[in-house]
């Protein structure tokens, strides 16, 4: 009997202590699809490691949900005259986790590791930056080259985080031990599995309400899902489109789905080859049915565009060309001479077959091969054999990358998120002609008129003057199509009902600064 | 062995084969197989390739009775069209594998001696090799087309081609009507086509018909992988792997093309054992 009274009340113990701890410890369980590579954010390129990021660190300032720019750091700025040197006043009272003061000298310091070279995003500031000074204790300036117009929006960059100037002082590997003013300060980072962090009590916005922060990599769809359904995961990023409407049959589960900057496109050789005609080109643009593949193959992920920017990128214009008309693209293809003389459905010139090749990656993408196939038989209603070639990414960049004489490319499908969320990044890498390969101009787009634009909209500080500019650049590469801009992606993260606060970014990075729980 | 097999063996086979009710069975689905790939520009109702992105994921209905797969492409028409390049994918591979096996096997049966080591160490190297992964790198090494998954699928049934003529080469190679032909002067070449490979024809003709079905699951696990025929043309394996990621969403993408394949294999696995039953009467005595 007496042995029956304590082993009950242990087990009473036990209920009455466990979910007490429970309940004190507020976390939030976010699930990866990738998991990042390091926490140094100007060492990283890849889109897990900058959301991650973002949670640790804090830049002057930064994107709103819509990408308008907001203060962080600095209070408030301005910009000279002649658009060459900006000042930023500095938020006071300001905390690194290492306890370090926030100050100009800990900005100078962060930029002057990033313009000293050999990190992997040195290559966004140094061309741009001339100096860093420090005005006085909370006063910083950037003495730029050249007037450039996306500054603010570059500065924005994850790789404008600043670092904790200990780290730098200490020459500490930051990207494993990373630190800075954010809300969020590193616990441990299991490799492969999981990256923990508790709440910065010091953090200048008042204590985070998450005491713990977990980023979890799931890289399987249909795990990720489970695992978000069984309760695993609070949040559960990048959704399969398939998985969708079954998520959304349950009551306690939200799906936002939000636009992203990222461009999805088929990109044609201007230069060479069938596709250097740019009736060809057309022809091509109006035989695709955009609107098909994304209500068909996309489910609504991904929203049909002529221009290569989406609305949610700075300078973005609605330009339209091509809509869906086979008659049409079949009667361009026949002006430019290309026409069924053996009857085989293929078209002919000059004892020529209409055969181009169709490169496309396999599942970098949401749904690109998919998307691939579908565009193939679009072209083969208009009499174009085209022949679907798939490799593996590292293989296919470098085969895009090849230069003219030995580029062999006539069509391939790519996409493209412009980082700093700015027309000029949208533009100047894809369409200016001193970027063409090994560059990631794979189209080899040439035409003097938008080279001179883009490098306008690059010097001009001035919004409205940017805004027109560059929509005529808009315009004009619509008009040359040198692209099948097929449509810009949705974003799709699903998160538990309970979870509040939580912020989804148009870069394809959820925020959990300000998120909490209510169970 | 009875008086009227010696006479005319093929046809107490056949008298045997009949009997077979899961043989017949196998018989007939192979049958219909054959005549689907043969007739398939006419039995097909639509055009296989045809893509209508609005009717995507359609069920089956009187329109389209298996459905429509992901692209509004009729999965009937695909199935029927993909019997054609499945079966010119085996008989061409087993072609392949018939004429290298049974060279390197009566040879190396015929002869024996050192030359017999070489090619039957040579054929164990291959079998080393798990099937699968033999052809997946041939192709991997090649490029994925039609002919190159043939070449591929050829060479790794090569070795068990090779090993059943030259066990049945040996066996026969030792029968007096062999030892006669070589006493009046028979030159080797017209001993083993005229005497030993007709007596050793029919272990092989079971092999070929096993083997059409392991051929037939290879091309559908190499498609699977996305190494086999290239899109848009239908073929089993393919169309198996691109509905994999719609099997909670629509599964009849994935199922139809998933049964053609295995009531395909079945058929010629039922064959196969009842021609082995068949053509061995005294393996079941």
């Amino acid at each position: 009997m007496k042995r029956w009274v304590v082993a009950l009340s242990v087990v009473l113990a036990f209920f009455v202590l466990v979910p007490s701890g429970a309940m004190a410890a507020m976390k939030l369980v976010v699930g990866q699809g990738v998991e990042p590579v390091a926490l140094d954010p100007a060492d990283v390129t890849d889109n897990p490691s900058e959301e991650v990021c973002h949670h640790i660190y804090e830049g002057l300032i930064g994107f709103d949900e819509n990408m308008n720019i907001i203060p962080k750091l600095a209070t408030d700025w301005s910009v000279s005259e002649d658009g060459k040197t900006w000042t930023f006043h500095l938020k006071k009272g300001v905390k690194f986790h290492s306890g370090a003061d926030f100050n100009a000298e800990a900005v100078k310091k962060s930029f002057d590791r990033i313009l000293a070279g050999g990190l992997k995003r040195s290559s966004l500031y140094k061309p741009v930056i001339g100096e860093v000074k420090v005005v006085d204790n909370y006063t910083v300036q950037f003495v730029l080259i050249e007037s450039f117009g996306p500054f603010l929006h570059t500065l924005c960059h994850t790789a404008g985080l600043i670092v904790d100037p200990t780290l730098i002082d200490s020459k500490a590997d930051v990207r494993r031990n990373p630190s800075g003013t954010g809300p969020f300060k590193f616990k441990e980072w299991a490799v492969g599995d999981q990256i923990k962090f508790t709440a910065f009590d010091g953090y200048h916005g008042g204590k985070p309400k998450l005491d713990e922060l977990v980023f979890k990599v799931v890289p399987e769809d249909a795990s990720r899902t489970m695992m978000l359904e069984t309760g695993e995961l609070d949040v559960a990023e990048r959704l399969s489109p398939f998985d969708i409407e079954r998520l959304k049959a349950n009551k306690d589960l939200v799906v936002e789905i939000a636009p992203s900057l990222r461009v999805i496109y088929i990109g044609m050789n201007c230069q060479k080859g069938i596709t250097k005609d740019v009736l060809v080109r057309r022809a091509f643009n109006h035989a695709i049915d955009k609107k098909a593949i994304c209500d068909n193959i996309l489910k609504g992920m991904g929203v049909p565009t002529d221009t290569p920017m989406s609305p949610k990128t700075n300078g973005y214009a609605e330009v339209t060309g091509y809509p869906y008309d086979p008659q049409k693209a079949k009667e361009l293809l026949s002006q430019a001479g290309w026409k069924d003389t053996d009857g085989d459905g293929i078209l002919e010139k000059d004892g020529q077959k209409l055969s181009v090749n169709l490169m496309t990656p396999h599942g970098r993408y949401l749904m690109d091969y998919k998307v691939a196939e579908a565009a193939q038989a679009y072209l083969k209603e208009i009499g174009v054999d085209a022949k679907l070639v798939t490799m593996e990414w590292g293989a296919y960049i470098a085969t895009l990358s090849k230069p003219l004489e030995e580029n062999n490319v006539d069509m391939y499908l790519l996409g493209w998120s412009p980082s700093t969320g700015d027309a000029d990044w949208a533009l100047r890498p894809l369409f200016h002609s001193a970027n063409w390969p090994p560059n990631d101009n794979y189209s080899f787009y040439k035409n003097p008129k938008v080279d001179e634009l883009i490098e306008a909209g690059m010097r001009t500080v001035d919004t409205e003057k940017r805004k027109e500019i560059y929509k005529e650049t808009q315009e004009l590469i619509v008009e040359d199509a040198p692209w099948i801009t097929l449509y810009w992606m949705n974003n799709v993260t699903g998160y538990w009902n309970y979870v509040k606060g939580l912020k989804i970014i148009p870069l394809e990075m959820t925020f959990a600064h300000q998120a909490y729980t209510e169970r | 062995m009875t008086k009227e097999s010696t006479k005319r063996p093929a046809h107490a086979a056949w008298r045997r084969l009949k009997k077979n009710k899961i043989a017949i069975a196998g018989l007939f689905i192979v049958i219909l197989y054959v005549a689907c790939a043969i007739f398939a520009p006419y039995i097909s109702p639509h055009d296989p390739t045809k893509q209508s992105l609005a009717d995507s994921f359609l069920m089956p209905n009187a329109e389209h009775l298996l459905g429509c797969d992901e692209f509004g492409r009729d999965i009937l028409s695909r199935i029927i069209w993909g019997a054609r390049i499945s079966l010119l994918i085996q008989v061409s591979s087993v072609i392949v594998a018939l004429l290298v096996g049974i060279s390197l096997g009566a040879l190396g049966g015929y002869y024996g001696g050192k030359l017999d080591e070489l090619i039957m160490r040579f054929m164990d190297i291959l079998l080393a090799f798990p099937g699968m992964l033999l052809a997946l790198a041939i192709v991997a090494m090649l490029g994925p087309s039609v002919r190159n998954l043939i070449v591929a699928i050829g060479i790794y049934s090569v070795p068990q081609f090779a090993r059943i003529t030259r066990g049945a080469v040996l066996a026969i190679s030792a029968n007096e009507y062999v030892l006669g032909a070589k006493a009046i002067g028979e030159s080797d070449l017209s001993v083993i086509v005229r005497y030993v490979l007709p007596n050793a024809l029919s272990p092989i003709i079971v092999q070929t018909t096993l083997r059409m079905a392991t051929v037939l699951l290879t091309a559908s696990g190499l498609g699977f992988l996305g190494l086999g025929v290239q899109p848009p043309n239908p073929e089993w394996g393919t169309m198996l792997s691109s509905a994999r990621m719609y099997l909670r969403s629509a599964p009849h993408v994935a199922i139809f093309p998933g049964l053609a394949i295995m009531i395909t294999v079945l058929g010629f696995n039922f064959l196969g054992d009842g021609l082995q039953d068949a053509l061995n009467p005294r393996l079941k005595e």
